[in-house]
């Protein structure tokens, strides 16, 4: 090391994402985004992820050893996406014995799109005419989500939506047409379309500094649904 | 053409194919509707032909590799020159549904790619909406004939 002598010392988290379209790895050091690499895409992160955390690493002159944490987004979202960021954040976290925290990336979504007025639905598209969602408000410049992870049908959205909410999340456009009609309440946000590295560190760095570390041995990716039925 | 050209209108269409070379050129008739995303599910009691088919979609679609029966992999995938994806998918011997969950089951059939399924019912609640139903019957006294009903969902 390095450029920064002092980084053993500071709070240097690595970010990875691989739960949806976006492929991604990002670095912040005390709760600083030193640096992020993302791309949207299909079908890339197996071949992306680890290179992006190699050159990002190189680039900001931090080695492996100098990480405290490393902080995922944990889904819900592709199952093979996941697989490939949980194997990539295991794989450097058991060499550097350094914690994993998890972060649900409904929250992310919500989060990243900082504070709002109304309520905010991240969602995630479960198929079959389900969603995974959340809801989020923020209360006194604080971020709080007001229900659980959940899965929902469609049409049963009105239910939830009784007030104007901001709608976000990795929504293809039929899914967003569909969700227009069951709700005129939702407004979608329609700037974002990537996951937001640095809001997913910061919101591991919150969970890093309360020392909510999930176990490398045991951590799994949010995958929210359950396969448990005898055919 | 055995395949009408209005198939892609129809929701629903019955044919008799009396010879295995008639099986083969619907399959090909079939192959031209395939787009990268499509998902085919095919029905029929062992030795219907599911397999048969299969294969005639892959020769007719160039793929790379020799399609066979994914029988104990549950999953094959074949390459075009296009570079489209094909996962050929058999669920004769599947158990229990957390097998499609170590599978990632969701990742392929609302994919980029092209996915044919064999015994599709042991999978229909995991089905998209969007796809072609194949259900193919043998004909009483008529070994080389079957009888083929199909759905497209996707004209709904």
């Amino acid at each position: 090391m390095t450029q920064d002598t002092n980084s053993k010392k500071k709070k240097v988290l690595l970010g990875i994402e691989s739960s949806g379209m976006t492929c991604g790895i990002g670095i912040s050091a005390d709760n600083r985004l030193l640096k992020e690499i993302s791309v949207n895409g299909k079908n890339v992160h197996s071949e992306k992820l680890a290179v992006f955390t190699e050159s990002i690493l190189h680039s900001v002159k931090i080695e492996v050893e100098d990480l405290s944490g490393i902080v995922l987004s944990a889904g819900p979202g592709s199952f093979t996406g996941l697989r490939i960021g949980y194997s990539l954040a295991k794989g450097i976290a058991h060499r550097s014995k350094i914690p994993i925290i998890e972060v649900s990336t409904l929250d992310v979504w919500a989060y990243q799109l900082g504070e709002q007025n109304s309520q905010i639905m991240a969602v995630i598209d479960a198929y079959r005419n389900e969603i995974f969602y959340s809801i989020y408000r923020w209360e006194q410049n604080q971020f709080r989500r007001i229900t659980d992870y959940s899965i929902v049908r469609i049409e049963e959205l009105d239910k939830l939506i009784a007030e104007r909410t901001l709608i976000t999340g990795a929504i293809p456009a039929e899914l967003k047409a569909e969700i227009g009609k069951i709700s005129s309440l939702a407004i979608f946000e329609n700037g974002t379309t990537r996951l937001s590295m640095k809001s997913l560190l910061e919101l591991g760095h919150k969970k890093f500094v309360m020392g909510e570390f999930s176990d490398l041995n045991d951590c799994e990716p949010f995958y929210m649904r359950k396969f448990k039925g005898v055919l | 053409m055995i395949l009408k050209q209005t198939f892609l209108k129809n929701s629903k269409e019955k044919l008799t194919l009396n010879s295995p070379e008639e099986t083969a050129s619907f399959a090909r008739d079939l192959s031209k509707q395939l787009e990268p995303g499509a998902v085919v599910a095919f029905y029929g009691e062992l030795g219907s032909g599911k397999t048969f088919m299969i294969k005639q979609i892959c020769a007719e679609m160039e793929t790379i590799e020799n399609a066979t029966s994914p029988s104990f992999t549950l999953i094959n995938e074949y390459h075009t020159p296009q570079q489209v994806s094909i996962y050929h998918f058999d669920f004769y011997r599947l158990k229990n549904d957390s097998e499609l969950a170590n599978l990632g089951i969701d990742d392929f059939l609302y994919g980029d790619n092209i996915c044919l399924v064999e015994w599709a019912d042991k999978i229909q609640k995991f089905l998209p909406q969007k796809r072609y139903d194949i259900f193919i019957k043998f004909i009483e006294d008529k070994p080389e004939a079957r009888q083929i009903e199909i759905y497209n969902h996707y004209s709904q």
